[in-house]
């Protein structure tokens, strides 16, 4: 196929040839008829590739080459640790340890693409905006803590992808000691409030279904007691703190704590590229 | 148009009848003329292989095209043994604090004439609060109680696009302390409260960014319909609550680094071609079957038509997935995940300076890596044709620490970071792609001694041989992330560490294709 090189002349005074004038009209052969090379056989030859022609945007189907797609939620959603925690504190000392079922999809940081053909590579993104209150048990900030876990990340086609793991930094602290019920809850949750941007590559990029979704892990804040039977259960936990209401009101009340992720705006996308 | 076929096969004893004559010839006329599409086209028609001459060529930014602008803006922070806090700059403007959207200074650009295309924008901008706007003010460095109030997003024509914003769409509302009372009265004290059961205490100012200096990466898609787009990077400060007694309000909004790249992929492009056609006159009644009819007057410039197909004569759409060379050059990603933290104590070298450090205590940018030596680092890429690497890093900071040891108690400790890449035997890392956090997550008012655990999003297009200034030569035997400290204030000016965890690197090498 080509090149429209092996007609069929016509001979002034010879009979006209049935089957040669068909050829030159339509040939399986190939190189010979006018509508049979166009269909599915024009190649680089058949182009004016040493003068004028070129690839033109307006010749490439749409979306053909990158087929971005992205979606957004602008809803702010408080994700506490009654509802969205994994397992109790203590259980994992790393987010890397966390299996894959303890992490929750945080609603409306998604997108979901169907790409019909095989690319070569994608980038996948989620942009986010979260306010802060993980919480630590300590004494002195520095030597005993116990630290609440909290974090998230990316899943990229049902796989946590773990370079996208990011630790949440801490901003409660609770004092280990219900013997200390003056102290008062002290938190820094004001100011953080971050951004995050995570991105992903995928160096192949298959026809099919592909999604990003953000990911949260939080651990319960609980305890391990001793019912009155003597059997052990986990129980919230619960503290003393001394609330200062205004300048004159100081009281001591018993808390129970969660841990708290509130995310923003937030974003997703997908861009595979040919 | 669909495959064309024959509607008849002529045959030894068939009258010649012009009108099947010219069904013989003049589909391939009409479908040349404006109507080749990508049933006519071999897979490998425009997949651009083979020597230069023998393969289709894709007019430059007929796939995507790229606009874009960087600002780089020295902070003016020193440099090793006397570092200072980042300066307010003498002709630098402020972003006002009205609580408006402003142009963050010099990141507007005019994206087109596009046809209807689909935009990937992505930003990045470094912000400072400084205690006033006068050359003699530096930087704030607020601690963990003082939110700065500071929003950053993408403007397309004048719109804010909403999921680019940092924050909340509502960015005065109130966010709710995660505790609860386990008395069902609130307060016990005499005489009780007047309400029925446990009262939550309530955060107020968390709907816009906390931090005092920080860099944030934006990103949004914005569908554009035909002509000309203004983008540009807007930042506000957000005015604060003021029920809460112990947070101040000073401060002044600059935005100094930034960047700003607009990726158009089209959609509904443009006409850019002169058609063309080949004329197959018809046969009339009792016109004459000759060789001259036959083969001069129509075989013949069809042939050549489609012998030397113009590119007038595709239609719309004529190409799909099938018979293109994808963009892609070539994709490198690396990723540090397990066992990775690691503190970098290397003292930053200043602004806009490609010294590359080897140890993590010396001076200069040293590379990110984890605690076994593994370099986070991409590449290398080999630069042949005109065309642009599109690098993302995201790294997990920490903390800015005292030492290699332990966390800094101090918001004047920063960490900075940059994308550089070896070309050579030399380092070069542009100035636009510093960024700079400090301990935000400090307070001398509570327990804690806590990280500032930001992730640091990076972002470069390297541009090579695109016709525009700045455009690069070189191949860049690897690229990595520069990892350096800042003791801005006080007076031990040692560098602090900068403890760093998981983190990857990804670039994508696109061509440009022909100007």
């Amino acid at each position: 196929m080509g090149k429209i090189t092996n007609y069929n002349p016509y001979v002034n005074g010879q009979p006209l040839a049935p089957d040669d004038h068909n050829k030159n009209v339509y040939d399986t052969a190939g190189g010979t008829g006018i509508m049979s090379e166009p269909n599915g056989g024009l190649e680089p030859a058949n182009l004016d590739l040493s003068g004028n022609f070129r690839v033109y945007a307006e010749h490439i189907q749409p979306e053909e080459v990158v087929r971005p797609r992205g979606d957004q939620s602008l809803n702010k959603i408080d994700c506490f640790s009654d509802a969205f925690a994994g397992a109790p504190i203590g259980t994992y000392t790393s987010l890397m340890d966390v299996p894959d079922n303890l992490w929750k999809p945080v609603p409306g940081a998604c997108e979901r693409l169907h790409h019909p053909y095989t690319s070569t590579c994608g980038a996948y993104f989620v942009n986010f905006f979260a306010n802060i209150w993980r919480v630590i048990q300590t004494n002195d900030g520095a030597n005993t803590e116990n630290k609440a876990l909290m974090g998230v990340c990316l899943r990229v086609n049902n796989t946590i992808q773990s370079h996208t793991i990011r630790t949440m930094p801490e901003t409660v602290f609770v004092p280990f000691s219900a013997a200390s019920p003056a102290l008062q809850l002290s938190h820094r949750a004001y100011k953080a409030n971050l951004h995050f941007s995570l991105t992903h590559l995928a160096e192949s990029f298959a026809s099919g279904w592909h999604e990003v979704q953000l990911m949260l892990y939080m651990d319960q804040l609980v305890l391990e007691e001793a019912d009155a039977n003597g059997n052990l259960d986990w129980v919230p936990l619960k503290q003393a703190h001394a609330l200062v209401r205004n300048a004159t009101e100081t009281v001591e009340v018993q808390l129970y704590h969660y841990q708290r992720l509130t995310f923003g705006i937030k974003s997703a996308g997908i861009v595979p590229f040919l | 148009m669909p495959y064309i076929f024959p509607k008849r096969k002529l045959r030894d004893t068939d009258v010649l009848d012009p009108q099947e004559m010219n069904a013989d010839l003049q589909p391939a006329g009409e479908k040349y003329s404006g109507r080749l599409n990508e049933h006519d086209f071999a897979s490998d028609a425009a997949s651009d292989t083979g020597p230069a001459g023998n393969r289709a060529t894709v007019q430059r930014g007929a796939m995507w095209g790229r606009t874009g602008t960087v600002v780089g803006v020295n902070p003016d922070m020193g440099n090793p043994s006397s570092y200072q806090l980042p300066q307010v700059l003498s002709n630098f403007p402020p972003i006002p604090s009205d609580g408006q959207w402003h142009q963050v200074p010099n990141t507007s650009v005019t994206v087109g004439p596009t046809g209807e295309a689909r935009l990937w924008i992505i930003a990045t901008a470094q912000y400072f609060i400084m205690k006033g706007a006068s050359t003699l003010d530096e930087f704030r460095p607020l601690d963990a109680w003082d939110p700065v109030q500071v929003q950053l997003a993408l403007r397309v024509n004048g719109h804010v696009l909403p999921d680019s914003v940092t924050g909340r769409y509502n960015p005065l509302d109130k966010t709710i302390e995660a505790w609860r009372p386990a008395n069902q009265r609130f307060f016990s004290v005499s005489p009780p409260y007047p309400v029925p059961g446990p009262q939550p205490d309530y955060l107020l100012n968390t709907g816009a960014l906390g931090p005092a200096a920080a860099s944030v990466r934006l990103m949004s898609f914005y569908h554009a319909p035909p002509g000309r787009h203004t983008v540009d990077i807007v930042a506000r400060r957000l005015p604060r609550h003021n029920d809460i007694t112990d947070v101040a309000v000073e401060g002044v909004l600059f935005v100094y680094n930034s960047q700003i790249e607009v990726l158009d992929f089209p959609i509904g492009p443009q006409g850019a071609t002169t058609f063309d056609s080949v004329d197959v006159g018809a046969f009339e009644t009792e016109d004459v079957v000759s060789a001259q009819a036959m083969d001069t007057a129509r075989l013949d410039p069809l042939r050549e038509a489609y012998n030397k197909v113009q590119p007038g004569a595709l239609g719309r759409g004529a190409f799909n997935h099938n018979h293109l060379r994808s963009p892609v050059i070539n994709t490198d990603r690396d990723t540090l995940e397990t066992g990775v933290a690691y503190t970098i104590q290397s003292a930053w070298p200043g602004y806009d300076q490609d010294t590359y450090n080897t140890t993590p205590t010396g001076t200069g940018w040293f590379p990110a890596r984890d605690s076994t030596g593994d370099i986070l680092s991409v590449g290398p890429f080999t630069v042949s044709e005109d065309c642009a690497i599109v690098v993302f890093a995201d790294v997990e900071m920490v903390w800015v620490g005292t030492g290699r040891t332990s966390i800094a108690n101090h918001t004047d400790h920063f960490a900075a970071f940059c994308l550089m890449r070896k070309v050579g035997g030399s380092l070069v890392q542009d100035a636009w792609t510093e960024t700079y956090f400090h301990q935000w997550n400090a307070s001398s008012n509570d327990l804690g001694r806590a990280g500032a655990r930001i992730n640091v999003p990076l972002f470069q297009i390297l541009r090579y041989g695109d016709g525009q200034p700045n455009a690069l030569t070189d191949d860049p035997t690897w690229i990595r992330v520069g990892v350096a400290g800042i003791h801005g204030g006080g007076s031990e000016k040692t560098a602090p560490g900068v403890h760093i965890n998981r983190c990857s690197l990804k670039a994508i090498q696109l061509r440009l294709h022909s100007s």
